[in-house]
């Protein structure tokens, strides 16, 4: 018998709320992977991701957006974070992307040339821009966001919750937090949000 | 009267809007940036409370958040808040307040006849006192002194508002906006640093705004205001005022307490009540000011009595007179200041006394009484007058009393540095051993004319743009002339007939200081707690210094002698509530969802907590009335055709790099290296001592590529182990972990139908017969017309059984489609409690048998220790006490009446044996009823557990007054040769 496809679910069942002024919605579409730097491979691994994103690998704290537009729509939607020494995120929010897996695309780009695992189930994203995006992190966030730039990245914790953190434009975050814990992850935000003033 | 007859000018509220208030159920009025203090001087009302201890008729004090005396109960219901300061509580329209700790009405509390009883009452009476029965004072002592002691009442409901916490990062944080901080403020902001200045007022400006000074040209508030004007436009620049610095800790942390909506009517915003701010700070500048103290002489505790610069802030900030009649006793040049600032605003002074045999410091025409001083004072529940030592009666509703100013040192004591002794002053100034990039400025250092503390703030500002390379052109120091504040130190009037206060907030006396040095309690902290002195709220503000001065005049010594005063966090109370933050309820944590939450929770499933997951424990069908009834349906029905269970939580790791079936034989006993590609094998996992750490499958998923599986309320623990191995401990393999138990969506599929179900579900051309996948096989592919996925054949149930995985966004999916195409095998969902029940019929162990004390050879394991390689815990879990003889063996326990239900945690005795540690043999770990063998069964550790199967022994649970005769049997109830996994 020929089973039904099986359908996707949303972490924040696609959330999307103005609150104080500030826009608060999920991510759906994007792809995570876990990009592990073999002993001694850090070269031809930059070579890699140069040839075939014009990246290169971020230092960490830092992240590299690329420009390649056969692979993300737009020249911010490919991003490098720099998690620790070995390993880095590479992270696609372009609906493009997913016209293939974007795990497999990878994979065969990069080859050899990295230890790869698919993140892209692993967390929950939502993108916050607005005013008061500042002012609500300040409660649940113990990170200077205001020294972050859009070349910054972090991985930190809100009420207990490891988010990692960037700052695509001045008053835009974008925040990936465990999907498990989503619910959780969703009130600590807009609460926040609710309360800042 | 409640018509703010006692309001002789507008002070700074010229335009504020009126607006009413209620205390003691009765309405009065006031202005908008009124306190409630404020508020109710301006109404004539001086008796706002009683004391702690001898209910005492009390006023108001002070004028900030030293108050020892007007504490006061604010809001009603749930909202009601004890303790409350009436100084610093800000009036809106619709306040209620109330006063505390009296039994009738605040002007004949019956509570008062303590205070006839004062001789038996003296420091630690109770603990002479109530020496016998000895069980009386528990029971009846004890709460009859708290039920006439204490002070306000808790609402005892749930706190229905909202708390907040936060976080600051600043470059310079400058704690108070006085005449230092502002001028500080101005200085670093105009250079461009990043500043927070932080006020606990709900009007920055300090004493600026509190005296008739000139800065500049202009009134001293008008140039607080303008100051504050200029800061708020500088992007570089943040102020939070109502805001209180209550403690500093290390590596420049600071906590701060925010009172966002405290002087907001209840229900007319959506702000939180207060958050607690951690602010990091690069720098600090503490600009706290000083606190005045008063003078010990006899009854200095009536209503009308207070400080002579609280009485001044009344009179300028808020156009309030305290009385009708003005007097002041002072030892200081400052305290001239009230009579003529009284006597500029139309207000009777009758009289100026001054400790010190000098010319008067001020042509003021009103009586002066220099090297006089007042030792009695009259008048039952507010000031009528006062009698000096010459003799005279003094005539006067209001005493304001100045014995000199304390700086405010507390934070800088915060990480033991303590105060020094400045005979100049009569005062403590902070000391040389700051927390690490604190500075001091203004009064708290000693500053304490206004042209000084100006400019040292001003200078504290230049100094560190110089020392952080900041090379901007600012204006120079704000102007102002130098006020004298010269003092001879005068501390007590000696042999006054009545008490003398030193603490009002807990009734010290002199009296009780002299009892304490009498008694041998003579150190400064032992009279602290023998007399309760700087106790409570206040934590002595106001009477430390008194306190301390008054000992060493006692003892002969001087104060330095005597000791310092050091403090601790927090200067002013910090609520529970904001402590807690968000923190309550169900977000006292965060809850971890399995992919198949939503769809369980339509299918009858009741969940449990399982560390921060939430777990379906069971699904209740139609007709089931007790857990039990589903528990054994799920179980029954799995082992007959077919169930589900989400897996989820199990942790996952991603194991890759060319070392990693390397680094696999180094943390696991058994051996890794030879598992084959696609593969699944068992692993134990030992901790450095020997002991079992955690258990799971590892799967070879490609030559350089392992995914470990840890059970769920060790996948952190174990992922940190790993990490700290592979970066510490063996840092040159290549080797590289990543958590995916995030990212799969994982369930059990067991039963003798499980396959029949999955073959509906798994895509061409997978083969997944026996032949084709067969026990400890594992594969990627895909599901559902090209869902990714992985399998794995193993089972925990000990059925035919398959773990899929698929990615969690199609976890939901999934479910349904097991239901739907289970529907051909009546399958059913099984929860967490049937997973329970299936393992231990299996004789799986679990986190009760891998409880931190058992071995592997404990566990039936030992042989999985691998001897051809090392690896963690090996060595020590060789030790001769880890491999006696007798050690104990997990085996397999049935009642011998099969009616009765075994217990875990039971201690196993052999029959007629004591109940003694002695008898001991071991212990139940786990136990269920066995719906398949219709009996309770357990599993558990006991000595030679092996060798004893068939014998009985006693299970025994004292604490429960049980023994259950059991039968030794083996640990696998269920399928002990293992046909049906493999079949």
């Amino acid at each position: 018998m020929l089973s039904q496809p099986l359908y996707a679910t949303a972490p924040l069942a696609g959330y999307r709320q103005t609150i104080n002024g500030t826009l608060a919605q999920e991510i759906e579409h994007f792809s995570l992977i876990a990009i592990s730097i073999p002993d001694g491979g850090h070269e031809s691994l930059n070579a890699a991701l140069e040839s075939h994103w014009q990246l290169s690998l971020p230092e960490t704290g830092t992240c590299i957006r690329s420009s390649d537009r056969a692979f993300a729509q737009n020249s911010s939607s490919l991003v490098l974070f720099g998690m620790q020494t070995d390993q880095c995120l590479l992270v696609s929010t372009a609906a493009s992307a997913f016209e293939q897996d974007p795990f497999e695309h990878v994979q065969q780009l990069l080859g050899d040339a990295a230890y790869l695992t698919d993140q892209s189930d692993s967390y929950a994203a939502l993108d916050i821009q607005g005013p008061t995006v500042l002012k609500a992190m300040e409660r649940i966030c113990t990170l200077d966001l205001e020294t972050f730039t859009a070349s910054t990245v972090a991985r930190t914790a809100m009420e207990h919750l490891s988010v990692i953190v960037e700052r695509p434009e001045n008053d835009r975050l974008r925040l990936y937090s465990p999907r498990s814990s989503a619910s959780s992850f969703l009130h600590a935000v807009t609460t926040s949000l609710a309360l800042a003033y | 009267m409640n018509n703010e007859s006692m309001r002789v000018h507008d002070g700074l509220l010229p335009d504020a809007a009126p607006i009413s208030f209620i205390f003691n159920e009765r309405k009065y009025t006031a202005r908008v940036g009124d306190t409630l203090a404020s508020a109710l001087l301006a109404n004539g009302q001086k008796l706002v409370g009683r004391s702690f201890k001898y209910h005492r008729p009390r006023g108001i004090f002070s004028a900030g958040p030293e108050e020892p005396s007007a504490l006061v109960e604010l809001r009603t219901g749930a909202h009601r808040e004890p303790n409350t300061r009436a100084t610093v509580t800000e009036v809106f329209a619709g306040l209620e307040a109330s006063s505390q700790n009296h039994i009738g009405p605040l002007g004949f509390d019956v509570m008062a006849i303590n205070d006839a009883l004062s001789t038996f009452l003296s420091a630690g009476f109770y603990y002479k006192t109530f020496m016998w029965p000895k069980a009386f004072w528990e029971k009846l002592y004890e709460p009859i002194i708290r039920a006439a002691a204490g002070l306000g009442k808790l609402s005892v409901q749930e706190d229905p508002d909202t708390y907040e916490k936060g976080f600051l990062h600043t470059d310079l944080l400058i704690i108070g906006a006085g005449p230092a901080g502002l001028s500080a403020a101005l200085a670093a902001g105009r250079a461009g640093v990043k500043v927070l200045l932080v006020d606990e007022d709900f009007l920055p400006g300090g004493r600026l705004n509190l005296e008739r000074f000139d800065i500049d040209g202009q009134s001293s508030a008008q140039w607080a205001s303008n100051a504050m004007a200029e800061l708020t436009t500088l992007p570089n620049v943040r102020v939070l005022t109502r805001t209180t610095v209550y403690g500093v800790y290390d590596h420049g942390i600071y906590g701060a307490l925010e009172r966002v909506s405290d002087h907001l009517p209840t229900g007319s915003h959506d702000k939180p009540r207060q958050i607690l701010w951690r602010i990091y700070a690069k720098r600090s500048l503490l600009c706290s000011g000083a606190t005045e103290r008063s003078i010990a002489f006899g009854n200095n505790d009536r209503p009308g009595i207070m400080l002579a610069g609280a009485a001044r802030a009344y009179l300028n900030r808020f156009g309030v007179s305290p009385g009708k009649q003005i007097a002041v006793f002072t030892n200081n040049d400052d305290g001239w200041r009230t009579a003529v600032d009284f006597q500029a605003a139309g207000v009777e002074v009758t009289a100026v006394i001054d400790t010190r045999s000098i010319a008067p410091p001020v042509d003021i025409n009103v009586p002066v009484f220099m090297g006089n001083r007042v030792c009695d004072t009259a008048g039952r529940l507010a000031l009528h007058s006062v009698t000096l030592t010459s003799g005279e009666t003094i005539y006067c509703d209001c005493l304001a009393v100045s014995g000199g100013w304390s700086p405010n040192v507390h934070l800088t004591c915060h990480q033991r540095a303590r105060p020094i002794w400045d005979d100049t002053l009569a005062a403590f100034v902070p000391g040389t051993d700051l927390p690490a990039e604190m500075q001091v400025a203004g009064a708290v250092n000693g500053d304490m004319d206004l042209a000084s503390a100006l400019n040292a703030g001003h200078q504290s500002a230049l100094s560190i743009l110089k020392n952080t390379g900041n090379n901007a052109k600012i204006p120079p120091a704000p102007q102002a002339n130098a006020e004298s504040s010269r003092i001879t130190a005068f501390w007590q009037v000696p042999d006054c007939l009545g008490r003398a206060w030193i603490d009002l907030q807990n009734d010290v006396t002199t009296k009780d200081l002299q009892l304490s040095h009498r008694e041998g309690f003579r150190s400064v902290e032992h009279a602290k707690r023998y007399t309760t002195l700087g106790m409570a709220t206040d934590q002595g503000k106001t009477s430390n210094v008194l306190g301390l001065a008054v000992m060493a005049d006692i003892a002969g010594q001087t104060i330095p002698q005597t000791g310092t005063t050091i403090f601790r966090p927090p200067y002013t109370p910090i609520p529970i509530g904001a402590l807690a933050g968000r923190s309550r309820g169900k977000h006292f944590r965060p809850t971890r969802l399995p992919p198949s939450h939503n769809w369980a929770s339509t299918q009858g499933g009741s969940f449990v907590e399982v560390g921060a997951w939430l777990r379906a424990q069971w699904f209740t069908q139609a007709g089931e009335t007790h857990w039990r009834q589903s528990v054994d349906r799920e179980v029954l029905q799995t082992r007959k055709s077919v169930g589900y269970c989400d897996v989820t939580t199990l942790g996952k790791i991603d194991v890759q790099g060319r070392d990693a079936a390397q680094f696999l034989d180094k943390v696991y006993a058994n051996t890794f290296s030879t598992l084959k590609v696609g593969r699944v094998r068992y692993g134990l996992m030992l901790r450095e001592d020997g002991f079992v750490m955690d258990d799971g499958t590892t799967a070879r998923l490609a030559e350089h590529h392992f995914l470990m599986t840890t059970t769920t309320a060790n996948a952190v623990s174990v992922f940190r182990h790993m990490e700290f191995c592979r970066q510490c401990l063996w840092p040159t393999l290549d080797v590289h972990l990543v958590s995916a138990t995030e990212q799969w969506a994982q369930y059990a599929i067991a039963g003798p139908n499980s396959r029949r179900l999955l073959e509906a579900l798994v895509d061409e051309p997978f083969d997944i017969s026996n032949e084709g996948f067969p026990f400890m096989e594992c594969a990627t592919l895909t599901v559902c017309n090209g869902t990714p996925a992985r399998l794995f054949r193993i089972s925990f149930s000990g059925e035919l059984a398959f773990e899929l995985a698929v990615p969690a966004r199609y976890g939901h999916a999934l479910m349904d489609a097991l239901a739907e195409h289970g529907k051909a095998f009546d399958a059913v969902p099984y929860g967490l409690e049937a997973l329970g029940v299936m393992r231990i019929e299996k004789g799986h162990a679990a986190g009760n048998e891998l409880n931190g004390q058992t071995t592997a050879a404990n566990l039936g394991l030992g042989r999985m220790v691998s001897a051809a390689k090392d690896c963690i815990g090996k060595t020590l879990s060789t030790r001769p006490a880890l491999n006696t003889n007798d050690a104990n063996q997990l085996v397999g326990f049935i009642p011998v009446d099969s009616q009765q239900s075994l217990r875990a945690g039971a201690h196993f005795i052999d029959e007629g044996a004591p109940l003694t540690l002695a008898s001991d043999q071991g212990w139940m770990t786990s136990v269920a009823y066995s719906p398949s063998l219709q009996t309770s069964i357990g599993l558990g550790f006991i000595r030679h557990g092996q060798e004893r199967m068939g014998d009985q022994v006693l299970a025994s649970s004292p604490l429960h007054n049980e023994q259950i005769a059991v039968t030794i049997v083996s640990p696998h109830f269920v399928d002990p040769q293992g046909e049906r996994l493999r079949a």
